[in-house]
C-alpha cells in the first residue's frame, strides 16, 4: 500500500513541473509588452518601465527566469501583485478561506440533495418519480450557474430580502452562493448516483443476496451502497475541482471575496503575477486532491492497488 | 378585583400609547449625539492617502478626516479653515498663510507651518507617487516657513488656481510624523485634523471612522463648535448598484452614493428615503476626440460627430435623473454661457451633410466610404467586468445612424490608460473632477500629450497660450473671459464631444439629517445626525 | 445506419433534444428574418419596457429589442460551441489516436502533457488562456476548445487501446495488414461512437463555458447580442427589468438541455451496455 502511494506521488511530480511550466509561459504569450500593460496607470517616465522589468527579472535569460519561478514557488513565494503591491501568497491567504467555505458548503448541498435524489430515482426506476427527478437533474446540469445565481438574487435578495445579494463573511452571505454552486453539482451527483446504483443493483452478488432472502433495504444499504460509493468518491474529487472552478463565477455573481474574484480581477487588470500565482496554487491543490482521492479509492477497492 | 385589573390594563395601554405617540409629552430619545451611520459607496478607493489618490472615491471619505487651509462651499466662496487668513503677493507668485494655532493632528502632533511645508513638498517630490494632487501644484517653487504659524507658498509664475486647489481634498493636510513613520499604512490610515479619524480598513469590504473627541473648533460649514455628532461612520464598498440600493431600502445602510438612474423612480416614491443631488464641478462626462488619428484628424468629421450625438439619448437612459446636458469641456456650474449652449444642437441631417462635404459618401452597408475606405472609429472604453459602459454603446448606435462605424475597445483600466497615452484609439470617454476651470489645462495643454489627461492629443499653440494665461490671470472677470474663449475654441475645433454634466446623487434614509457638501460635491459629516 | 437513426428517433429523450435543437437551429439561421427589429439598434426613449405587445420580450437599458437579441444570440452561441468543439476534436482525436495506437514513450509523453492540462480544473484553463489573449469571442472559442483537448485525447486513446486488444486486429496484423488500414477498418469504428456522444455533450459544456467567460467580460464584445454578455449587462437592472437577464439565460439552458438530451440519447442508442 505504501509503495503504491509513493509511486502515485512520484507520478504526480512531473505533472506539477508541467503545470509550473505552463503557468510560467503565460507571461510570454501576451501580445504586446506585459510590463507596459501592467504599469499603464502610473507610467510617467520610461525609467519606470525599465525598473519594473528589472524587478520582475524579465531581462534575464528565460531558463534562469523559469528556475527562479520554480524555486520561489517551492519556497512559498508566488510573486507580488502589481496592483496591490502585496505578495500573492498574502492575497491568496486572505481569500482562500472564503472560497474553501463556499466549496465545502456547496459540497454539503450537493451531497445532501444529490445522493438522496439519485438513490430515489434508482430505487423507483422508470417510475414517474425517476423521470421527474432525473428531469430536474438534467435541467440543473444544463443551467448556467450565473443565471441561477441571478435568479436566486432576484427572488431572495431583491424581493424577499431574506439574504444579502453580495458580500461575504458570515453564514447568511454563504447561503445563496452555496445553493447556486451546490445545486448544479447536486444535479451531477444525482445522475451519477442513480447510474452507479443501478449498475451495482444489477450485479450478481446483489441478486445472490436477494436470493438468500435478505430484505430489499438491507441489500441496498449493506452491499450495494458501499460499492456504489466508490465511483462517487472519485467524482467527489473531480467535483471538488469543478467546485473550485465554479466558485470563480459564483463569487463574481455575488461579489463574494475569494480566489475566484481574485483571478477575474487580476485578469481584467492585467495583473499577470497575481493571475499566475493563483492559477498555480489552484492547479496544485487540485492535483493534490486528486492524489488523495486516488489513495482513498485504492484503499476502498483493493483491485486498484494490486494490479492494473 | 375585576375593576382594579381593568384599570391596570387601561393604564398600561395608555402608557404604551403615550410613549409611542410621536411628539408626546415624554422626551423622545433625541439624536443628540452618538450612533453609527453606515454609508454605501460604489467603489473601493485605491488608497486613502489624499496626495496619492487619482480616484474621486477617496475624497468622499477623506472630506471628513483631513482638513485644508481653505474651505470652498457649494456657494463657491473661499472661507478660512486651517488658515485664518491669507494674502497673495503683488506679483501673484506667492501666497502667505497665517495658520490657526489651536489645531492638532489625530496623532497628537501639532499643526503648524512646518507641517504645511512638509505636505506640499511631499506632493512634488519625484520619489513620491502622487495622484491628482501633483498637477494642482504645477510650477511649485517651494514653501518658506516664516514663523511657527506663517508659511509662504511660492510658484515660478503667477498661479491663480492655487487658492481654489488649496481647498480641494487633494491638497489637504496630513500629519508629517505619520507619513514619516507609518510607511504603507498611510494608504489605509491617513492622519488628519478633521472631525473623524480612520479606525480600521478591511480591504474589499469597508472602512470605519470614529469621532475625534479632541475637535474643539467651529468648522466653516457649521454653526456650532465641537466634535462631530455621530460616533461612528462605516463606509461600505458595494460595487453592484442594485444591491447597493437594496441595502438602503432594507436599512442595512442609511445612505448610498451613485444611485443608478433606473432605481431613482422607485426611491423617489419611497417615503422613507430622501434623494440629494449636487452638480459635480469640473469636466463633464466627455468624449475626447483624438485629433491626430484619421479620419478624426479632419475637423469636419469631428464637427459632424458633434451634430450626430443626441445628448437627450443619454439623459433618457443612463443618466435619467442623474445628469444634465453638457455644453462645453467644463460643466455648467463652472462655466455657463449662451454661446456654449447654442453650439451643437442635435441635427442628424446636418451631420450627414458635413460628412458628405468632407468626401464621405454613403456606402452599401450603411457605413460611409471615401476612396475605398470605410468610416471607422475605435472608441476606447473601460470594461467593468460585466457589461460595458452603456454610454459607449449609445455612441456606437447614434453614430451608426450617420454612417460611422464605431468599434468599442473595451478593456480594463491599465491598458485603457496605455492606449490613451499612446493616442492609439480615436479617444476615450472620461470625466474630471476639478474645482477650478484650470482643470482643462490638463485636458488640452500640449505638454500633457502622452500623460494625464491630454487624450485628444491636441497641440495647439493658441490654446496653450490661453491656458497658460488663464493660470496667471488673477482678476476673476478676465479669467472667465479667457476660459470662455478656451471653451469656444475647443468647441469650434470640435476637440471633444461633451455629453453629460453629471450630478452627484446620494440617497439617505429620512432619519439622516445634517449632511453638508463642499464645492466638490463630497459630503461632510461633521454635523450629520442619525435618528433611529 | 438507418437502423440507428430509427432507434434514436424512438428514444424519447433524444427526440425531444432533436426537436429543441432543430428549433434553435431554425432560430439561428432565420434570425435576420424572424427578428422584429435590428438587434443592435438602440431606442433610448423606449428603454426598459416590460414584455408586451410592442416588445415581445421587453426592451433593454438602451431600448434594444430583447427578442431580436435573443434570436441573434442563438446564432452566436451555436457557432461558438461548434467551433470550440471542432478545435478540441481536431486536435485531441488525432493525438489520442496516435498515442493509443503506437503506445510506448510517445504515449507516456502525450498522456503526461494531457495530465498537465487536466490539472487545471474546469474553466480555469480557459481563463488562463484568455487572460493572456485579448478578450473576444474568437479567443474564447480557442481557449474553450484547447481546454477540452485532453478530454477527447483521453477518450480516443481509451477506445483505441480497447480496440487494439481485439483479436481481429492481431489476426489482421499477422496477415500482414498495414497500420493505416488496420486503423481505418478496426480501430476507427470503435472510436466514432463514443466520440460522437462526447462531442454532442461537449457542445453543451462549450456553450456554458463561453457564455460564462462572456459573462465575466472576457468574451463577446459590444454590441454583439451574445447571451452571456446580455446576462451580465442585465444584472444591474435585475430589480427594474428582470427580462433583460432572464431570457438569454433561458436560451442558454434550453440549448444545453437539447444537447444533453441528444447526447444521452446517442449514448443509449450507440452503446446499449451503458444504458441504465
Amino acid at each position: 500500500m505504501l509503495t503504491w502511494i509513493l509511486r502515485r506521488i512520484l507520478a504526480v511530480v512531473p505533472v506539477l513541473f508541467g503545470v509550473t511550466l505552463a503557468v510560467f509561459s503565460m507571461l510570454f504569450l501576451v501580445p504586446g509588452d506585459p510590463v507596459k500593460m501592467m504599469l499603464a496607470e502610473f507610467v510617467t517616465n520610461p525609467d519606470q518601465v525599465a525598473q519594473m522589468r528589472a524587478q520582475l527579472h524579465l531581462d534575464e535569460p528565460i531558463l534562469k527566469q523559469y528556475g527562479r519561478f520554480v524555486t520561489s514557488a517551492v519556497r512559498g513565494d508566488l510573486g507580488t501583485s502589481i496592483r496591490s503591491r502585496r505578495p500573492v501568497t498574502i492575497e491568496i491567504g486572505e481569500n482562500l478561506g472564503s472560497t474553501a467555505q463556499l466549496a465545502l458548503a456547496a459540497m454539503v448541498v450537493a451531497i445532501g440533495l444529490g445522493i438522496p435524489l439519485g438513490l430515489l430515482a434508482a430505487l423507483s426506476r422508470n417510475s414517474w418519480l425517476d423521470v421527474a427527478s432525473m428531469g430536474t437533474a438534467l435541467l440543473g446540469v444544463s443551467m448556467p450557474s450565473f443565471w441561477l445565481g441571478l435568479l436566486l438574487i432576484f427572488v431572495f435578495s431583491l424581493h424577499l430580502a431574506w439574504f444579502p445579494a453580495t458580500g461575504g463573511g458570515d453564514l447568511q452571505h454563504l447561503i445563496l452562493p452555496a445553493i447556486t454552486l451546490g445545486m448544479i453539482a447536486a444535479a451531477i451527483i444525482a445522475r451519477l448516483t442513480r447510474s452507479s446504483m443501478l449498475e451495482v443493483l444489477g450485479q450478481d452478488y446483489v441478486r445472490t443476496a436477494r436470493a438468500k432472502g435478505l430484505g430489499g433495504f438491507a441489500v441496498v444499504v449493506r452491499h450495494a451502497l458501499k460499492n456504489a460509493l466508490i465511483p462517487i468518491i472519485t467524482i467527489f474529487g473531480l467535483q471538488f475541482g469543478n467546485l473550485l472552478a465554479g466558485a470563480v463565477i459564483v463569487e463574481t455573481v455575488f461579489s463574494r471575496p475569494g480566489l475566484g474574484r481574485l483571478i477575474v480581477g487580476g485578469i481584467l487588470n492585467k495583473d499577470f503575477p497575481l493571475v499566475q500565482g493563483v492559477v498555480l496554487f489552484v492547479a496544485t491543490i487540485y492535483v493534490v486532491i486528486n492524489v488523495l482521492v486516488d489513495v482513498a479509492y485504492a484503499y476502498a477497492d483493493p483491485r486498484i492497488r494490486l494490479g492494473r | 378585583m375585576r375593576r382594579f385589573q381593568t384599570r391596570l390594563w387601561l393604564t398600561a395601554v395608555l402608557a404604551v400609547v403615550l410613549l409611542t405617540l410621536p411628539g408626546s409629552a415624554l422626551p423622545t430619545a433625541e439624536a443628540q449625539g452618538g450612533g453609527t451611520l453606515v454609508l454605501g459607496l460604489d467603489q473601493e478607493p485605491p488608497t486613502l492617502d489624499p496626495h496619492a489618490s487619482p480616484s474621486a472615491v477617496t475624497y468622499q471619505i477623506i472630506a471628513s478626516v483631513t482638513e485644508n487651509l481653505i474651505f470652498k462651499g457649494p456657494d463657491g466662496k473661499l472661507q478660512p479653515w486651517l488658515a485664518e487668513s491669507w494674502t497673495t503677493s503683488k506679483d501673484g507668485r506667492s501666497v502667505t498663510f497665517k495658520l490657526r494655532r489651536d489645531v492638532k493632528f489625530h496623532d497628537g502632533t501639532p499643526f503648524n507651518a512646518d507641517a504645511v511645508k512638509f505636505n506640499f513638498d511631499r506632493i512634488v517630490d519625484p520619489k513620491f507617487k502622487a495622484g491628482g494632487s501633483r498637477a494642482q501644484l504645477s510650477g511649485y517653487a517651494g514653501s518658506k516657513v516664516l514663523d511657527e504659524f506663517s508659511v509662504q507658498v511660492s510658484f515660478e509664475t503667477p498661479y491663480a488656481p492655487f487658492l481654489t486647489y488649496a481647498a480641494a481634498g487633494t491638497l489637504s493636510i496630513v500629519s508629517p510624523k505619520a507619513v514619516k513613520e507609518s510607511g504603507d499604512a498611510v494608504h489605509t490610515r491617513p492622519i488628519g485634523t478633521g472631525q473623524f479619524m480612520i479606525k480600521e480598513y478591511v480591504a474589499k469590504d469597508h472602512t470605519t471612522m470614529v469621532r475625534n473627541p479632541d475637535y474643539k473648533r467651529k468648522a466653516p460649514w457649521s454653526d456650532r463648535s465641537g466634535p462631530a455628532q455621530l460616533e461612528t461612520v462605516v463606509w461600505k464598498f458595494i460595487p453592484e448598484a442594485g444591491t447597493r440600493v437594496t441595502t438602503l431600502e432594507s436599512g442595512e445602510t442609511q445612505g448610498v452614493y451613485a444611485v443608478p438612474a433606473q432605481s431613482l423612480p422607485r426611491l423617489e416614491k419611497n417615503t422613507a428615503v430622501r434623494i440629494e443631488k449636487a452638480p459635480w464641478p469640473g469636466v463633464p462626462r466627455i468624449w475626447l476626440l483624438n485629433v491626430t488619428k484619421p479620419p478624426m484628424d479632419d475637423v469636419k468629421v469631428r464637427r459632424a460627430i458633434n451634430y450626430a450625438i443626441d445628448k437627450e439619448a443619454f439623459l433618457a437612459t443612463v443618466y435619467k435623473g442623474t445628469g444634465l446636458k453638457a455644453i462645453s469641456p467644463l460643466t455648467a456650474v463652472m462655466l455657463d454661457d449662451p454661446s456654449l449652449k447654442a453650439a451643437y444642437p442635435f441635427d442628424l441631417a446636418k451631420a450627414k451633410a458635413i460628412l458628405g462635404e468632407a468626401g464621405w459618401q454613403p456606402g452599401g452597408d450603411g457605413i460611409r466610404t471615401k476612396g475605398g475606405q470605410r468610416l471607422e472609429i475605435v472608441l476606447n472604453a473601460i470594461e467593468y467586468g460585466g457589461g460595458t459602459d452603456p454610454t459607449a454603446q449609445l455612441i456606437q448606435s447614434l453614430l451608426h445612424e450617420a454612417g460611422i462605424e464605431v468599434k468599442i475597445k473595451a478593456q480594463a483600466r491599465p491598458p485603457w490608460y496605455e492606449d490613451n497615452y499612446r493616442c492609439a484609439t480615436h479617444g476615450p470617454v472620461m470625466f474630471l473632477r476639478a474645482t477650478d476651470p484650470d482643470g482643462v489645462f490638463s485636458l488640452f495643454h500640449s505638454s500633457l500629450v502622452g500623460a494625464n489627461f491630454n487624450w485628444s492629443c491636441v497641440k495647439n499653440a493658441k490654446l496653450d497660450q490661453m491656458l497658460e494665461q488663464g493660470r496667471r490671470e488673477a482678476d476673476p472677470a478676465k479669467r472667465r473671459a479667457i476660459y470662455l474663449s478656451i471653451a469656444q475654441l475647443a468647441l469650434d475645433e470640435a476637440l471633444t464631444v461633451p455629453l453629460v454634466d453629471e450630478l452627484s446623487v446620494w440617497a439617505y434614509r429620512t432619519g439622516v439629517q445634517g449632511i453638508k457638501y463642499n464645492f466638490n460635491a463630497y459630503p461632510i459629516l461633521g454635523d450629520a445626525t442619525l435618528r433611529k | 445506419m438507418t437502423d440507428l437513426v430509427h432507434r434514436l428517433l424512438r428514444h424519447r429523450g433524444a427526440l425531444v433534444g432533436l426537436i429543441i435543437l432543430g428549433a434553435l437551429a431554425l432560430m439561428a439561421v432565420g434570425a435576420p428574418w424572424l427578428s422584429p427589429r435590428d438587434p443592435i439598434r438602440t431606442a433610448p426613449r423606449a428603454a426598459l419596457q416590460p414584455p408586451g405587445a410592442t416588445y415581445w420580450l421587453g426592451s433593454d437599458q438602451l431600448g434594444r429589442d430583447v427578442a431580436s437579441r435573443v434570436l441573434h444570440g442563438t446564432r452566436i452561441s451555436l457557432t461558438v460551441g461548434l467551433i470550440a468543439v471542432t478545435i478540441a476534436v481536431v486536435i485531441g482525436a488525432p493525438v489520442g489516436l496516435v498515442a493509443g495506437f503506437y503506445g510506448g514513450r510517445l504515449d507516456s509523453f502525450v498522456m503526461r502533457v494531457m495530465d498537465v492540462l487536466l490539472a487545471f480544473p474546469g474553466i480555469l484553463l480557459a481563463l488562463a488562456i484568455v487572460s493572456v489573449l485579448t478578450p473576444g469571442l474568437t479567443n474564447v472559442m480557442i481557449a474553450v476548445g484547447l481546454s477540452a483537448v485532453p478530454t477527447y485525447a483521453r477518450l480516443v486513446r481509451g477506445s483505441v487501446l480497447a480496440a487494439r486488444e481485439n483479436l481481429y486486429v492481431e489476426a489482421a496484423r499477422a496477415l500482414g495488414s498495414r497500420d493505416p488500414s488496420i486503423l481505418a477498418r478496426y480501430i476507427l469504428p470503435n472510436v466514432v461512437a463514443p466520440l460522437v456522444v462526447t462531442a454532442t455533450l461537449g457542445l453543451g459544456t462549450a456553450i456554458l463555458a463561453s457564455a460564462a467567460l462572456s459573462f465575466l467580460g472576457l468574451g463577446s464584445q459590444p454590441p454583439q447580442p451574445e447571451w452571456g454578455r446580455m446576462l451580465s449587462e442585465g444584472r444591474d437592472y435585475l430589480r427594474e427589468a428582470w427580462w433583460i437577464s432572464t431570457f438569454p439565460g433561458l436560451g442558454i439552458m434550453l440549448t444545453v438541455l437539447g444537447m444533453n438530451l441528444l447526447g444521452d440519447g446517442l449514448r443509449d442508442v450507440l452503446d446499449p451496455r451503458l444504458k441504465t
